[in-house]
């Protein structure tokens, strides 16, 4: 569910691509290769759920910063709570007594 | 050229090749340089083989030689908001739906002057795919996509009137 977690990602704010990466890695999540990101972007962007923009560097080149569209915010909402729920249950399945 | 440089122009010449304009082409080009510049990373090592990149990135289907010649295929473009109401139009028009990748609907039709049989879909949303594939191929859907917890599936429609080709 990489598609959910980058969404999370800039649920917290705008961000360009190796940003989104480093904040999914920080999240304990596997390093996100810029070959599996961008694309995954790109989708998002073309389902209407992710929304980017140029900024104009500080000390180089304008960045691409990705943004959450108002889809994107729905979209998260809804799957997402579908997933902790499911998450719960397994969770509650694999280790009932809730080890720290 | 460093092999960084190779790396780029042969990306260029691959997203050319796919019919990526000049000013999307520099906006891919530049932000790899930028991906790489802050994170250390070899483009190859990170990105993978230009070609598979750029296909990746266009969300390129199979080659075209790979094509079932019997069938003419399309690809739509959908959102979550409005995908089934595109569903709905293909199937009247005969569009049979193979897949779904982030909302781009693929869908293909029989070739030749027979009107083709018309499909309907149905979207339901679930974690627990098994019950729920067991439940709509009960009622004789056959899944044909999923995204997110989105599952889609089709079935004949016998019953509707023969489609207007357009």
């Amino acid at each position: 569910m990489l598609d959910l977690c980058v969404l999370a990602t800039l649920d917290e704010r705008e961000r360009h691509g190796y940003a989104i990466a480093s904040r999914l890695d920080e999240a304990g999540l596997a390093r996100v290769k810029g070959g599996t990101l961008y694309p995954l972007l790109a989708r998002l962007q073309a389902a209407g759920l992710v929304d980017a923009r140029w900024e104009p560097g500080e000390h180089g080149p304008s960045r691409k910063y990705y943004a959450l569209t108002d889809g994107g915010r729905t979209v998260l909402r809804e799957q997402g709570l579908a997933w902790v729920g499911f998450a719960r249950a397994t969770q509650k399945l694999i280790d009932p007594g809730g080890s720290p | 050229m460093t092999d960084d440089r190779i790396y780029l122009a042969a990306l260029e010449r691959a997203l050319k090749q796919r019919g990526l304009d000049e000013f999307r082409t520099a906006e891919v080009i530049r932000e790899m340089a930028d991906h790489v510049a802050e994170s250390g990373d070899r483009p190859l090592e990170a990105f993978g083989e230009p070609e598979q990149y750029a296909a990746a990135l266009l969300g390129a289907d199979q080659p075209e030689g790979e094509a079932d010649r019997r069938y003419e295929a399309r690809t739509s473009r959908a959102t979550a908001a409005d995908e089934m109401e595109i569903l709905a139009e293909l199937g009247r028009d005969g569009w049979e739906l193979t897949g779904v990748r982030d909302f781009g609907l693929h869908a293909r039709r029989p070739r030749g002057s027979q009107p083709p049989e018309a499909w309907r879909y149905a979207r339901r949303s679930g974690i627990r795919r098994v019950p729920l594939l067991a439940e709509m191929q009960a009622e004789g859907w056959t899944p044909c996509g999923r995204w997110l917890t989105f599952h889609y599936f089709k079935r004949p429609d016998a019953d509707t009137p023969q489609p207007h080709i357009r």
